[in-house]
């Protein structure tokens, strides 16, 4: 580039200044992420390595790693030998492997119906969109209600139906609670993932299903053969969104069978070390746990994604 | 003054060099078209040009003074948009003082200016309109309009007539070229469209790959093609290219015996050249060379015949319509290049012996 | 042709599963309505029809705790929350979406690992920020905690809005001599209209929504929002659970919601969906 004529002007061309005009612009979300996403993070890092309580925030000393593991007389203690805490991580993976498999199938269903035009299709949409919008307290709420052992609907019919015999404890009896949870974050979600699954379809090209029609291909070999392969990448994306969503699951759990082991997730076990037993540095410790998981997660995800990605381009 | 000066402009994107070395210089009040095909680097010359890309290296003058590092805003260009780019939000009126109204112009200049423009584009009655109300040839005139306003110093026009349909294309193309003897402003005009070239420019310049084949009158460029690229991009149907040799003073098209005599250059060279002639620079002769017709374009006023020249390789001939009495297929025809018509070309160069 | 061509019998499948997806997904809101009509004992008999038209319990939530208080509340945190996030958010999608300039694809995947960040991950640290502001027990100490989730959700999806706007019209304006600022204000802006409405809604209910920072952050009953409210009724011992009023409360939240999704059922679907195309 020296050998070439060089402008003699010293001032920046225009696409270097918007260059730092973007850094201006940006510069207040950056601050507002560096305050509240970034600073209480490596908060929460720090405070896993000590011993700090929620009543005196600022009296702790540092710890190093016992709040993950220490050996104490011969026996183990912290996170990484609490048995609860793997049964808290094991209740995570079965929820968010159980609710993201429902959700996925019927969000499916959902957004192929919302996807055929019918009388009244637009009100369809907006009624399965109400479930989501609703504030999971609320629908935890009225699921619990009809679900009660005693005067709830669900047990009333199904008893009506002959279905069984004697009312269920859904939310108590520990065969149950697990399931019952799934579902009813599944009946919240559902929705959403067909919102995800329905933009992947009104993206699909019309002329290959007029093509199969003047075929003649039977209409499920055109979703298995045509639709299904197309709309993957929404898949995925729905998929990945709400595996991050379920693997931090806290307010369904917590609202519809609180603290119970039988449903602990990890979420609802760092916060009721934080909150409940005020032991600030052990529910850090395993809200980092959790980060990390997730994290790794994200990762793993978008390597995955990026090789499929690659795959479909050779 | 207004003239255009570029210096050995250089542009990468990544790793493509998109333009490599330009030298052009544009008279003030000259009307000049860039004309090549997608990807030369026309748009990026122009958008270089009007400061939205930055100069990698090279010196870009206008009216003498160095551009490079001056804001778009500041070079006294306007430029029309391919997509017409008007504010959808804004009225007719509103998108036509915008830039005045940045540039704190007083608000009776404004006014002046935009009435002045709008009398000139006929949108007097429009200025109210938001431009999802206009047509589209309204709209490019709109666009053209808040060109206007800014009394430019040269006016810059991003292939402005390839969104419209092709009668009103044309009707756009006189308007264009009425505004340029109107305002007698230096024009700079990108197309793909060889025809919007060869109409509307007093000065072309051919671009391939990010350099400039060729620049001149459209006559100049017409009758005297610089090589074999730019014979090929201009005229309609495209110039017949035919390998052949120069033996003792005439041309031998390659694997026939038919021999064309009195071509311009055949004393400057001897052995294997390119051969080319226009369609429409061939007239019908007895002793011509035989042209086996396999197809025939009628387009009312003559006809276009594809077909096998000397009975080797393809060639194109347009004549008369009442030349040739329809369904001519498969029929052989006596034709011969008029004199002085024919253009011989360098085999390996490509450049104009 | 053969069978499957019928077309009555795929309206009848079509009518079959509107009907059975309409069914398992509004039920519960009906039937969480006729309970909360019912007062006294008639609340434990299960009933499909409304037989009473009690407004006990919705007299009694406003009665017996600041649940209108609560309401404010909830409405004032989710729209400052709305504001400040679209504010800032517009302000950054500009150049994330137009700009071309060094690190920028590294923000962008920053903005959206922040959008995935676990709540509980942050909550004691954003504990330590809520004590030293001093907003504990603070509607204001929400909206600040809120951004977390909202911040990145908005310039995500006005970033990829504005990815679709015409360039061109961009550069006419900078033609035109508009700075970065105008670009901003007199350009994207009024184009952005749709968009803004859209992500404004979509941060307003899901910071509506917010449970967790809500329970933990608030120590009054006149400083919760109105999901913890709810969260929080109970009666006089666990066994007297008044199901009558935490379904009188649920449907009084719901009610302004319904009534969003159905006038802004559009605007709600092509936000959803222009955050997930990128995604």
């Amino acid at each position: 580039m020296e050998k070439r004529l060089k402008s003699e002007d010293k001032k920046l061309s225009y696409q270097k200044r918007k260059g730092y005009c973007a850094w201006l612009l940006l510069l207040p979300m950056l601050v507002g992420l560096l305050i509240v996403a970034v600073w209480p993070l490596s908060y929460t890092f720090f405070y896993a390595f000590t011993d700090a309580s929620l009543s005196t925030l600022s009296n702790y000393t540092f710890i190093g790693f016992d709040n993950f593991w220490v050996n104490d007389k011969g026996y183990w203690y912290g996170l990484v030998a609490d048995p609860l805490w793997w049964h808290s991580v094991w209740n995570t993976i079965v929820f968010a492997i159980g609710s993201v498999a429902i959700e996925i199938l019927l969000g499916t269903i959902i957004a192929l119906v919302m996807h055929t035009k019918f009388i009244g299709c637009s009100l369809f949409r907006a009624a399965m969109l109400i479930p989501w919008t609703i504030p999971t307290v609320v629908s935890a709420k009225i699921w619990t209600w009809m679900l009660h052992d005693q005067y709830g609907l669900i047990n009333y019919l199904l008893i009506k139906l002959r279905l069984i015999a004697n009312p269920i404890a859904w939310l108590a009896d520990h065969n149950f609670t697990m399931l019952t949870v799934i579902l009813v974050d599944s009946w919240k979600t559902s929705p959403f993932v067909a919102m995800l699954i329905l933009a992947g379809l009104q993206m699909l090209p019309n002329d290959c299903y007029e093509a199969a029609k003047v075929d003649g291909i039977h209409p499920i070999k055109v979703f298995f053969g045509i639709t299904l392969p197309l709309i993957r990448p929404a898949l995925t994306v729905a998929v990945l969104f709400r595996l991050l969503e379920a693997l931090r699951v806290f307010d369904v759990v917590y609202i519809m069978t609180g603290n119970a082991e039988s449903t602990m997730t990890m979420s609802v076990y760092a916060r009721q070390n934080l909150v409940d037993f005020q032991d600030l540095g052990y529910g850090s410790a395993a809200s980092t746990m959790l980060f990390i998981v997730i994290f790794f997660i994200i990762v793993l995800c978008l390597a995955m994604m990026r090789a499929d990605v690659m795959k479909e381009v050779r | 003054m207004a003239d255009v000066t570029m210096r050995d402009l250089h542009k990468n994107f990544g790793d493509t060099e998109v333009i490599n070395g330009i030298d052009l210089s544009i008279k003030d009040g000259t009307f000049c078209v860039l004309v090549g095909p997608s990807g030369c680097g026309k748009s990026t010359l122009l958008r270089m040009i009007a400061g939205l890309e930055d100069i990698d290296a090279g010196e870009l003058s206008i009216g003498g003074q160095v551009m490079n590092n001056i804001d778009p805003s500041k070079r006294g260009v306007s430029m029309v948009f391919q997509s017409y780019a008007l504010y959808p939000h804004m009225t007719v009126y509103q998108n036509m003082s915008f830039g005045l109204k940045l540039a704190k112009t007083a608000s009776e200049t404004i006014e002046n200016r935009v009435r002045n423009a709008a009398e000139i584009l006929q949108l007097t009655d429009l200025l109210d309109r938001k431009p999802k109300e206009l047509s589209g040839g309204q709209r490019q005139r709109v666009a053209i309009g808040r060109a206007i306003v800014r009394n430019p110093k040269a006016f810059l026009f991003d292939e402005p007539l390839s969104n419209l349909d092709a009668a009103l294309r044309v009707q756009m193309r006189l308007e264009i070229s009425r505004l340029h003897r109107r305002l007698g402003t230096t024009m700079i005009h990108v197309t793909h469209d060889q025809v919007e070239a060869m109409t509307l420019a007093d000065q072309i310049v051919v671009l391939n790959q990010g350099i400039i084949e060729q620049t001149g009158s459209p006559r100049d460029l017409y009758d005297r093609p610089a090589n074999v690229f730019v014979a090929s991009f201009l005229g309609s149907p495209a110039m017949n290219l035919l390998k052949a040799r120069v033996d003792g003073g005439s041309v031998v098209l390659d694997g026939t015996n038919s021999r064309i005599d009195s071509v311009d250059g055949t004393d400057r060279v001897n052995g294997p050249v390119t051969l080319g002639f226009r369609p429409e620079h061939v007239e019908l002769s007895e002793d011509g060379i035989p042209f086996e017709v396999e197809f025939v374009e009628d387009l009312g006023d003559a006809c276009v015949l594809h077909g096998v020249l000397a009975g080797g390789p393809q060639a194109t001939v347009r004549v008369p319509a009442e030349a040739v009495p329809l369904s001519q297929e498969d029929r052989i025809l006596n034709v011969i290049p008029i004199d002085g018509r024919c253009h011989l070309f360098d085999r390996q160069s490509g450049r104009r012996c | 042709m053969t069978t499957y061509n019928n077309s009555l019998t795929i309206k009848i499948g079509l009518f079959a599963i509107v009907s059975m997806l309409l069914l398992i997904f509004l039920f519960p809101f009906y039937y969480a309505l006729i309970t909360s009509f019912k007062s006294g004992s008639s609340i434990f008999e299960v009933s499909f029809f409304p037989k009473e038209l009690s407004l006990d319990n919705y007299i009694a939530i406003f009665d017996e705790q600041p649940f209108g208080r609560n309401f404010l509340n909830s409405l004032t945190i989710s729209i400052a929350a709305g504001v400040i996030s679209l504010l800032f958010g517009m302000i950054a999608a500009m150049p994330l979406g137009r700009f071309r300039f060094n690190g920028q694809r590294l923000i962008l995947l920053t903005v959206l690992i922040v959008s995935m960040f676990p709540q509980v991950a942050v909550l004691s640290g954003m504990f330590r920020l809520i004590r030293a502001l001093e907003l504990f027990n603070n509607p204001m100490g929400l909206v600040l905690c809120y951004l977390i989730f909202t911040l990145p959700f908005t310039v995500w999806v006005l970033t990829s809005f504005i990815r679709n706007l015409p360039v061109e019209v961009e550069e006419a304006a900078i033609m035109d001599g508009a700075n970065p600022w105008v670009l901003l204000t007199k350009i994207f802006f009024p184009m952005m209209w749709p968009a803004i409405i859209t992500t404004g809604l979509l941060v307003f209910v899901v910071a509506w929504n917010e449970f967790l920072f809500a329970m933990t952050f608030t120590l009054s009953s006149h400083q919760r929002t109105i999901p913890v409210a709810i969260a929080l009724i109970n009666g006089g011992s666990q066994f007297e659970v008044p199901w009558g009023r935490i379904m009188a409360a649920s449907v009084t939240v719901s009610v302004p919601m319904i009534a969003l999704v159905l006038i802004f059922q559009r605007q709600i679907v092509s936000g959803l969906t222009a955050g997930a195309v990128k995604g």
